[in-house]
């Protein structure tokens, strides 16, 4: 339960913050991975901002949040897999298997919200697989989803045999072509998700269990939490996310592709990571951590385009920015891996 | 913490002392899950050889054994760091980094012996910066690995610059390490798998090395009260990693001829597979270099023998998923534990 003294405090202590007491008060209890996450945010803005003309823009800023939007809102379903000690790494595998379900529906002539709806039923479906692996197997987590992510990716590549599935732009484009008031949809849509994994995480019973879970899923189970339950339920959640990115990704691409998302796994999980939820640990972090860490990755890339760097550049940057991210925060600390 | 049971020793790795008694205790000491292994082995090979009437030739046999090797050397590294109980992401990536260094090096002239000396260097000094940030940095090696990951195919894609095909070298140069035959017939590459298993497990079966890395898989508090200096024997397990796949890098470039800055990406779960299919657990304390062998072996004989077969490429990757789950379930199954 180290959450309850994230950044909801730090807000409220910011606006407290007026006598020296307080002043000092507050800068114990401040969540510095937080701040160091805005810290850094602030100075890549300025630099870029420097460097290039573009960069500082509404157009350019609403550029961004569409990029990183479906991974961000894939983000928030394994942020709340890994606070309860969890890990979910078939994310990539369900966006592809719910769009391509999407996909053939809608060529078939499903009508085109019960494709969608039937994209994230198969998420969801995927993530009992996973759940039920993970808690009636005891398998770990790690090696489970490894497993189900290839298998769900070998399903894929079967059902299509391996060709893309072209469903044309002139439909489906309602979910996350176009844009609401000048705000690109896909960006509406990751608002919204983060919005209501912040209120599961801070405001219901299960976002309660969530995290007394990751912290201590020993002494859970000794006071009655039904862990494995609950457990079930955020590869539930993760699943129905990652199928809703996927009919996102169908409908801003119009094509289903069994190669699609391929790999992504690791680059949702770097933005997840960089928010500040460890591996193994769990039971802390937010999803404003996620959502930082995910806008960061994204500006950074953003930024390096903007500012002409070499597009072999970018990738050695960015794990350089991940490791200085990391080893601060690890040192901070005073180290946890031990 | 919860993300990785707590080390079992499933082995002790000093030798069983219950090398005689009854029937009943020995079967008691029987190792399951090798057992398990060689069954599946020689049942997918009994399988394959009904089905196709070329699996069982020799010249098939050393082919897998061929495209085993590189992955099956990876995998030595990945066994020995992960019995310590860390985990290294960075392998292909370094082999990567290591092909591409050293292609580069031998194109602008630098003889091939000195070129190759300088790459294995490479990928020790980054399996050195795994180390240390695990060690030093106190990152758990997921998060450490995963971030340095990014770093290491950066430096491929740097080094590679704008030419899109790759580094290619002359068809003449390097050939001696990995695309030259051995004796005539055999093919290098297996020679190299096998005396990297041969090392590997002489390190984890009659080394101070050995012993402290299952000690410390298996309880690092433990290790570290007792006066084991855990951070630099976890420092070495890194190390040994990068060493071992800057040398797979190396034979991949020898045997394609091309270091090409996508190279093996994602293989790292493949290999990661095949170890723990093996034996590792995530945990560490146990495993070792026999089962990481059988575990390749059986990923390398499931993907020819569904090539002879003709089976589609794509039913490999469900094949792979489902022997990872089902071989790691049962194995939790049969201990009655598992991850809580």
């Amino acid at each position: 339960m180290k959450a309850s003294q994230s950044s909801e405090s730090t807000v409220g202590r910011l606006t407290s913050a007026i006598g020296p007491a307080a002043l000092r008060h507050w800068l114990r209890f401040a969540d510095w991975t937080m701040l160091s996450l805005v810290a850094m945010l602030v100075l890549m803005v300025v630099v870029f901002t420097l460097a290039s003309p573009y960069f500082l823009s509404v157009r350019n800023f609403l550029n961004i949040g569409n990029r990183v939007a479906i991974y961000g809102i894939v983000a928030v379903g394994l942020t709340i897999a890994m606070i309860a000690g969890g890990l979910d790494l078939t994310v990539g595998s369900v966006m592809m298997a719910a769009s391509m379900v999407s996909a053939m529906l809608i060529k078939g002539g499903t009508a085109e919200w019960i494709a969608a709806v039937a994209g994230c039923l198969t998420g969801l479906a995927l993530g009992v697989l996973n759940g039920l692996v993970i808690t009636k197997g005891r398998i770990n987590p790690i090696i489970a989803t490894l497993g189900t992510a290839s298998i769900i990716r070998g399903v894929g590549y079967v059902v299509s045999d391996g060709q893309n599935i072209s469903i044309g732009m002139q439909r489906f484009g309602f979910l996350a072509r176009g844009k609401i008031v000048g705000i690109p949809t896909a960006f509406v849509w990751w608002l919204l998700a983060c919005a209501l994994g912040f209120f599961i995480l801070r405001y219901t019973l299960l976002g309660q269990y969530f995290y007394a879970i990751g912290g201590n899923p020993e002494a859970c189970r000794v006071s009655g939490v039904r862990v494995d339950l609950w457990r079930f339920v955020t590869y539930l959640i993760s699943g129905v996310v990652a199928g809703f990115s996927g009919v996102l990704l169908l409908s801003q691409s119009a094509l289903g592709s069994p190669y699609t998302m391929a790999g992504a796994e690791l680059d949702i999980l770097a933005g997840v990571i960089l928010g500040g939820i460890g591996l193994g640990g769990g039971g802390k972090g937010g999803i404003l951590g996620t959502i930082l860490g995910t806008v960061i990755l994204g500006m950074l890339r953003n930024g390096m385009t903007l500012t002409g760097v070499p597009a072999y550049w970018q990738t050695a940057v960015r794990g350089v920015a991940m490791v200085i991210a990391v080893t601060l925060d690890s040192l901070r600390k005073g180290g946890g891996y031990r | 913490m919860s993300l990785v049971p707590s080390g079992v020793h499933e082995r002790s790795p000093f030798g069983s002392a219950d090398r005689r008694g009854s029937l009943r205790q020995r079967l008691r000491f029987v190792d399951w899950m090798m057992l398990g292994l060689v069954v599946t082995l020689v049942g997918l090979s009994a399988y394959f050889a009904s089905a196709s009437p070329y699996f069982l030739r020799v010249e098939n046999l050393l082919n897998i054994g061929a495209h085993g090797a590189i992955r099956g050397i990876v995998a030595i590294g990945l066994t020995i760091v992960m019995v310590a109980g860390g985990l290294d992401l960075t392998i292909t990536a370094v082999m990567c980094a290591v092909g591409m260094v050293t292609a580069e090096l031998i194109i602008t002239g630098t003889p091939e012996w000195l070129a190759a000396v300088i790459g294995l260097a490479t990928g020790g000094a980054m399996g050195a910066a795994n180390g240390l940030l695990v060690t030093k940095g106190r990152i758990q090696p997921v998060v450490a690995t995963l971030s340095t990951m990014s770093i290491m195919r950066g430096v491929a894609f740097i080094i590679e610059r704008d030419r899109a095909r790759g580094v290619s070298l002359q068809l003449d140069q390097f050939s001696f390490l990995a695309r030259d035959r051995f004796a005539g017939s055999m093919p290098t590459p297996l020679i190299w798998w096998l005396l990297a298993c041969g090392i590997g497990f002489f390190i984890l079966r009659y080394t101070v090395l050995g012993q402290y890395v299952y000690a410390i898989g298996g309880n690092s508090d433990a290790c570290r009260v007792s006066g084991v200096r855990v951070d630099l024997w976890r420092f070495l397990t890194y190390v040994l990693s990068g060493l071992a796949s800057g040398f797979a890098g190396l034979m991949l470039l020898s045997l394609t001829n091309t270091a090409y800055s996508q190279a093996a990406m994602g293989a790292e779960l493949d290999i990661m597979a095949a170890v723990i299919l093996g034996g590792v657990g995530l945990g560490g304390g146990r495993g070792g270099v026999v089962g990481t062998m059988l575990g390749t072996l059986i990923l390398g004989v499931l993907n020819n023998g569904m090539t002879l077969t003709s089976t589609p490429l794509y039913w490999q990757y469900i094949a792979r998923g489902a022997i990872l789950v089902v071989s790691v379930g049962l194995d939790t199954l049969r201990k009655g534990g598992g991850y809580r």
